[in-house]
C-alpha cells in the first residue's frame, strides 16, 4: 500500500512563512518570538488568546496578519451590552424579497480581532466560541459557514477584573495558544516612536501570501510526521500534569491533540515535515499554560500564569526527551 | 515526660567526615576477613591495616599526598599486580586477593566521591565473599555481622551527602579543623532514638538474610567447583615427609585444635590412640625422611570413595554405619591421620588422593587450605601394622643386616631402598662407639627378639633421659641423636623416637619412625575427639621379623609397650574437656557437621558421565567429519565422468537458490517491516531510529557546547547539514528516510575530528 498523499513542499513552505514573519515584523518590533506564535497557530488554524496590558499591540498585530495573508480583518470591542447578534449577524426582513435575509455580521470575515473578550455577557461569548469550535453559524435554523481559514484573537486584560465574565475553563480551552505581548525593548520602542503613528488603519502592510495558499499550508500541518516515542513524549507530560497536586485538573484530550498540532505546524514552520522534540518543547508553555488552574488562591491572573509556568517547565525538566 | 530536645544535624562537611570514617572501618573489616586466609602476605595486611587506621585517627594525612604521587601509583600498582599474577602462577586466588587489597588500601587512603566509595564497597565485599568461601570459618559470622552495618551505613551516608545539592564534591579545607573526639561527641549527638530504631530493625532483617547466606554458602562448595579457587594451604614442617628434629615438637607448642573426630555411634572412645599421619624409613644428618624409594609407591586415584582391600579377619559390609567422621583442619598437613587399618575412605566430593599401600598411608595430593572432611568406615585403632616381608625381589626383611651410611658423603641414601632404609645407621667412629655401649648396656651381651629388645631399650632410654621440650644437646663429633642419646640431657619424643630407631637398627632390628598425633581430649559437650596441635607426637614401629610392624612409643609417660595392659594401665585415661574452650570447640563441630554432607556425589557422577559422553561424541564427530572429508578427497580425485558433472551442477544450483532465497528475504525484509509499521504493528526497536538518536545525542551535547563551525576539513555548514539528515532518520517517516549509512558514517567521523 503506498501513500497517495503530496510530499510536503517544507523549505517552500518555510521560506514563505518567513516572508510573512519579515512583513509583520516589520510593524510589530522586537516581538519575534510573539510572531512566531501567532504564525504557528494561523498555521495550525487555531485561535488565539492575547492577554495583555492594552496598548501594546495586539490589535496592530492581528491587523498586520490579516493584510499580509490577504484576508478580511474585523474588530469588536466587546462590551458588556453586546449581543451575539451583534456578532453573527442578524436576520432583517426583506420587503422585495418577502422573506427574511440574514445580515452577516463581522464574524464572517477571516480574522476577527474580539478585544476584551471577558467584557461581555456569557451568552454572547458562547455565541462567539460555538463559530471557533464548529466553523459553521447557525441562525434561523440555517447554517452558514465561517470564512476559510477564519482564525479569532481575542484579547483579555488580566489586571483589570471590575465588572468581567471571566471564560469558563472549558471556552480557554478552545484557544490553541494563548500568549503575551510584553512591552517592547528600549531601543524598538523608541524606533517606533519616530515612526509609527497610533492608528492601525494607517498601516498598510503589502501581501505576501494568497489566501489560498494559507489553505494549502493548513492542509499540510496534519500530515507532518510524529513519531511514536513523540507522541509517548506528549503523553507523559500531560499525564504528568494530571498527577500534579497544584493544579486544578490536568490538561484534556483536546489539549494533548492541540499540543501535537501545535508542534506539527512548529516544524512545518521551520521547514521540516517531521516533529523533533524541540518543536515540541517550544510550543508546549504558550498551548498548556491556559489549560491549567492552580488548586490555590493567587492575587491576580498574571501571578497565577507564572505559577503555572514554573511547574510545566519543571514537569518538562523531568520527563525525559526521546532521544 | 519528654523534654524536647532540639535536633541536632551534621553539617555537609560533617556528613562527608562521617562518610570517610565509615569507609575506614569498612575496609578495617574486610582486612580482617582477608587475615584469615594463607595467603603469605602479612606484611601488606599489616601495611595496608595500620595506614588505613592512621588516616582515621589523621585525615588530613592524605590531603598533604601531592598529587603527583597518585598518578604514579597507578601504572606502578598496575605493574606490581600483573608481576604478581606472572610470579604466583598457577595460583589465581593469592594474587587476586592481594589486588584487592591493594586496592582497597588505595581507595581507603585516597578523598573519595560517590563513585570511588562505591568501589570501595564492591571491593570489600569481594574480600568478605572470598574469605567467606575460602574459609569456611564461624569467625565468618561475625565478620559479616560487622560488615553489613558498615556497608549500609557508608551507602545511607553516601546517600545523604550526594541528596545535597553540592553532590559529591569535597568540599575544600575539610579537614583542616578537624578533631576527632569533638566529631565523634556529635556524631553521638545526632543518633536519636528513632533513626536508631530504624537501624536496628534494618540490621536485623540483615542479619536474618546474612544467616540464611551464611548457612548456604558452605552448602555450595564453591572452592570445589570452581576449579582455580581451590587456595593451597602449606603443612606444617613437622607434618610433611621430610622433618629435622625440633619440627615436631615445635608444633606441641601450638595449642589449636588439628583435627576433630566423631566416632561411630556405639563405639566407645579408643584410650590413647595414635593418629598415624607419615612413616619416616630414613635417617640421614639429623632429618628423618621418607626415603625416595618408599616414596615411589605412592599411587594416585581420584575418587569421592576409595575402598580398601579387607584387612584379613574382616568382612566388607556395604554401607556400614561403622564410621568415623574426621574434621582435618586446613594448613595440616596432606597426610590423614589414621588409627588402624580401615575399608573405605570417603570424601564430600571427587579428590585426588595419595596411598602408600607399603607403609599404609594416606594423603591428599595437595594440603587443603580449608576444613577437609573425610569419613573411613569400619576402622580398628591397631598397634600393628601388616607389613610387606619381601619387597622387589629383594632380600626378605628379616634376613637383612643393618647397614652404615657416611655422613661426610650426601649422597649416601641414594644407594638403599626400601626396606633396607629401616636399618640404616649413621657410620663413623663417633656415632658407633656411643651406640654399641648403649646396646652392651640394654642387652647385656643376650641376643634379644624385637619385642624384649624394645622394652629393654624403652626402659634404657626411659632411665637416662626426661621429657622436656627444651633440649641441650652436648657438642661434639657424633650424630646429634647419638651425642643426645650418649647424655643425659631430657629430651623431647622425636629425640627418643630417634634413639631408640638407630639403637634398634644398630641391633639388626628394621625400625622406623612415625609422626601424626597421640591422645586428644573428649568434648564433653558435643562427645568427640578433640586433637591439638600440642598432641602431635613421633613414636616408632618396630618389625617383629613375622610380618608385622608393632608400635614402639619411646617417650616417657606413654605406656611401657603396645600391649593391652600397658594401655590400662595410663594414668590418663580419657580426658574429658569440659572447659569454655570445648564449649566454643564444640559450636564448630556442629557447625561442621552440618557443612558434611558426603552424600553429594550423585551430580558429581552424573557431570562425569556427561564430560564421558561428551568426550565420545567429540570423537565420533571427528571420526566421521574425517571420514567424508577423505570421501571429497577421493571424489575430486577419481577421474571425472558425466555423473560428476551432473551432481556439480546440481551443487551449484542449489547454492544459487540459498542465494537468491537471501537476497529475496533481504529485499523484502525492510518493506515487511513497514508495512507492519503501518498497520500498527509497534516494531519497536527500529536499528536505524536507533543508532540515530544515539548520534543526536551526542550532535546536541555538542551544540550545547559551542556550536563546533569550523571543523579541519568540511565546510561550516557541513556540521549543520548532517545534523538535519540524523533528525531525519530519527525522527522522520520512515518512507522519507535517506539512505542512513552514509550519514552515519559522516556524523562518526565529524564527532572523531572534533574530539
Amino acid at each position: 500500500m503506498s501513500e497517495s498523499v503530496k510530499p510536503i513542499p517544507a523549505p517552500k513552505i518555510k521560506n514563505t512563512l518567513d516572508q510573512l514573519k519579515a512583513n509583520i515584523g516589520r510593524v510589530i518590533k522586537g516581538k519575534d518570538d510573539v510572531i512566531d506564535q501567532v504564525v504557528v497557530c494561523m498555521l495550525a488554524g487555531g485561535h488565539l488568546l492575547i492577554e495583555d496590558l492594552p496598548g501594546l499591540g495586539k490589535t496592530t498585530l492581528a491587523y498586520c496578519l490579516a493584510r499580509s495573508i490577504d484576508c478580511s480583518f474585523s474588530r469588536v470591542q466587546f462590551t458588556s451590552d453586546l449581543l451575539p447578534s451583534d456578532v453573527i449577524g442578524v436576520s432583517v426582513y426583506d420587503e422585495q424579497v418577502k422573506e427574511f435575509v440574514f445580515k452577516r455580521g463581522p464574524i464572517f470575515s477571516n480574522i476577527l480581532l474580539a478585544d476584551e473578550i471577558n467584557r461581555t455577557t456569557p451568552k454572547t461569548q458562547s455565541a462567539l466560541l460555538e463559530v471557533m469550535d464548529r466553523g459553521k453559524v447557525s441562525v434561523d435554523g440555517q447554517t452558514y459557514t465561517a470564512a476559510a481559514p477564519f482564525m479569532v484573537f481575542a484579547t483579555q486584560n488580566p489586571v483589570d477584573f471590575e465588572g468581567t465574565f471571566p471564560l469558563p475553563e472549558s471556552q480557554m480551552d478552545r484557544f490553541l495558544i494563548r500568549m503575551q505581548m510584553g512591552y517592547p525593548d528600549y531601543d524598538k520602542e523608541l524606533e517606533i516612536l519616530q515612526n509609527s503613528t497610533l492608528r492601525y488603519d494607517s498601516i498598510r502592510p503589502e501581501p505576501v501570501i494568497t489566501r489560498k495558499e494559507i489553505q494549502q499550508m493548513q492542509q499540510f500541518v496534519s500530515q507532518v510526521f510524529v513519531e511514536d516515542s513523540l507522541m509517548r513524549y506528549i503523553l507523559n507530560i500531560v499525564a504528568k500534569t494530571r498527577e500534579e497536586n497544584e493544579f486544578r485538573a490536568g490538561v484534556s484530550t483536546r489539549g494533548s491533540l492541540s499540543l501535537k498540532l501545535a508542534a506539527q505546524a512548529a516544524a512545518l514552520a521551520n521547514g521540516r515535515n517531521f516533529v523533533i522534540p524541540e518543536d515540541i518543547t517550544k510550543v508546549i508553555l504558550p498551548v498548556f499554560t491556559h489549560r491549567l488552574g492552580l488548586r490555590r488562591q493567587t492575587s491576580d491572573k498574571l501571578e497565577e500564569r507564572e505559577i503555572v509556568k514554573g511547574i510545566l517547565r519543571k514537569i518538562i525538566d523531568s520527563t525525559p526527551m526521546p532521544v | 515526660m519528654s523534654v524536647a530536645i532540639p535536633r541536632v544535624r551534621l553539617s555537609f562537611e560533617e556528613l562527608y567526615q562521617l562518610k570517610w570514617m565509615t569507609g575506614g572501618l569498612l575496609s578495617l573489616v574486610s582486612l580482617w576477613t582477608i587475615a584469615y586466609l594463607e595467603l603469605n602476605s602479612g606484611l601488606l595486611l599489616a601495611v595496608a591495616a595500620i595506614s588505613i587506621f592512621v588516616t582515621m585517627i589523621f585525615p588530613g594525612l592524605p590531603g598533604k599526598i601531592p598529587a603527583i604521587f597518585w598518578n604514579l601509583a597507578t601504572p606502578a600498582l598496575i605493574v606490581a599486580i600483573i608481576l604478581d599474577f606472572f610470579f604466583a602462577r598457577p595460583d589465581i586466588i593469592p594474587p587476586l586477593v592481594r589486588m584487592v587489597l591493594l586496592l582497597v588500601m588505595v581507595r581507603s587512603l585516597q578523598y573519595r566521591r560517590k563513585r570511588e566509595d562505591m568501589q570501595l564497597i564492591l571491593l570489600c565485599l569481594f574480600m568478605v565473599v572470598i574469605s567467606g568461601v575460602l574459609t569456611l570459618s564461624l569467625t565468618f559470622a561475625l565478620q559479616i555481622l560487622l560488615f553489613t552495618p558498615c556497608a549500609m551505613g557508608l551507602l545511607f551516608v553516601i546517600n545523604l551527602t550526594e541528596s545535597n545539592d553540592r553532590g559529591s564534591q569535597v568540599p575544600p579545607g575539610l579537614w583542616d579543623e578537624f578533631n576527632l573526639g569533638h566529631f565523634l561527641k556529635r556524631t553521638v549527638l545526632v543518633l536519636d532514638m528513632r533513626l536508631l530504631g530504624f537501624a536496628a530493625v534494618l540490621f536485623l532483617g540483615v542479619v536474618v538474610v546474612s544467616s540464611l547466606i551464611f548457612l548456604f554458602i558452605p552448602r555450595f562448595r564453591l572452592d570445589q567447583a570452581i576449579p582455580f579457587l581451590n587456595l593451597k594451604g602449606k603443612a606444617r614442617s613437622g607434618f610433611t615427609d621430610s622433618i629435622n628434629f625440633g619440627d615436631v615438637a615445635e608444633i606441641i607448642e601450638d595449642d589449636s585444635v588439628a583435627l576433630r573426630v566423631d566416632l561411630p555411634e556405639g563405639r566407645e572412645a579408643p584410650v590413647n590412640p595414635y593418629w598415624r599421619m607419615i612413616v619416616l624409613d630414613e635417617y640421614f644428618n639429623r632429618s628423618f625422611r621418607m626415603s625416595f624409594s618408599a616414596k615411589r609407591e605412592n599411587r594416585i586415584y581420584s575418587d569421592q570413595q576409595f575402598i580398601m582391600k579387607s584387612p584379613p579377619g574382616s568382612q566388607w559390609v556395604e554401607n556400614s554405619t561403622d564410621k568415623w567422621t574426621f574434621y582435618l583442619e586446613g594448613g595440616i598437613s596432606k597426610f590423614l591421620p589414621i588409627v588402624g587399618p580401615f575399608q573405605s575412605l570417603r570424601f564430600q566430593s571427587r579428590k585426588d588422593v595419595e596411598f602408600n599401600e607399603l607403609l599404609k598411608l594416606a594423603g591428599t595430593t595437595s594440603i587443603s587450605s580449608g576444613v577437609l572432611f573425610y569419613q573411613i568406615s569400619q576402622m580398628e585403632p591397631a598397634d600393628s601394622i601388616a607389613a610387606n616381608p619381601i619387597f622387589r625381589g629383594a632380600k626378605p626383611l628379616a634376613e637383612m643386616e643393618t647397614v652404615f651410611l657416611d655422613p661426610a658423603k650426601s649422597k649416601e641414601p641414594k644407594k638403599i631402598t626400601y626396606p633396607q632404609t629401616t636399618l640404616a645407621v649413621p657410620g663413623g667412629m663417633a656415632n658407633l662407639e656411643i651406640l654399641t655401649a648403649a646396646i652392651g648396656r640394654i642387652t647385656g651381651g643376650e641376643t634379644l627378639g624385637p619385642r624384649e629388645f624394645s622394652i629393654r631399650a624403652v626402659d634404657y632410654l626411659r632411665s637416662q633421659h626426661g621429657y622436656s621440650l627444651n633440649v641441650a644437646i652436648p657438642p661434639g663429633e657424633a650424630d646429634e641423636v647419638v651425642r643426645w642419646l650418649d647424655s643425659t640431657q631430657p629430651g623431647h619424643c622425636e629425640l627418643f623416637a630417634g634413639s631408640f630407631t638407630l639403637l634398634a637398627r644398630l641391633a639388626g632390628i628394621p625400625t622406623r619412625v612415625v609422626t601424626g598425633f597421640q591422645g586428644g581430649t573428649w568434648s564433653g559437650f558435643e562427645n568427640y575427639y578433640m586433637i591439638r596441635n600440642r598432641d602431635a607426637h613421633a613414636w616408632c614401629e618396630v618389625y617383629d621379623g613375622e610380618g608385622k610392624w608393632f608400635r614402639v612409643d619411646p617417650t616417657p609417660g606413654a605406656g611401657r609397650l603396645s600391649d593391652n595392659e600397658n594401655f590400662a594401665a595410663l594414668q590418663n585415661k580419657l580426658t574429658i574437656d569440659t572447659s569454655w574452650g570445648a564449649y566454643f570447640d564444640s559450636l564448630r563441630i556442629l557447625w561442621y557437621r552440618r557443612i558434611v554432607n558426603f552424600d553429594k556425589d550423585q551430580q558429581e557422577e552424573l557431570a562425569s558421565k556427561f564430560k564421558i559422553a561428551g568426550a565420545e561424541t567429540m570423537s565420533t564427530l571427528k571420526l566421521l567429519i574425517n571420514d567424508r572429508m577423505d570421501a571429497l578427497k577421493n571424489w575430486f580425485v577419481q577421474p571425472w565422468g558425466g555423473s560428476h558433472w551432473v551432481r556439480v551442477g546440481y551443487l551449484i544450483l542449489v547454492f544459487a537458490a540459498c542465494y537468491l532465497l537471501l537476497r529475496y528475504i533481504g529485499w523484502w525484509l525492510p518493506i515487511i517491516y513497514r508495512e507492519a509499521k503501518f498497520f500498527g504493528l509497534d516494531l519497536k526497536s527500529d536499528p536505524i531510529r536507533k543508532k540515530a538518536g544515539k548520534l543526536v545525542v551526542r550532535f546536541r551535547a555538542r551544540n550545547n557546547e559551542n556550536k563546533p563551525h569550523e571543523i579541519e576539513g568540511h565546510p561550516p555548514e557541513h556540521w549543520d547539514q548532517i545534523y538535519d539528515q540524523l533528525l531525519i532518520l530519527r525522527f522522520g517517516a520512515t518512507h522519507q528516510r535517506p539512505p542512513h549509512r552514509p550519514i552515519f558514517r559522516q556524523a562518526q567521523k565529524l564527532l572523531k575530528t572534533l574530539k
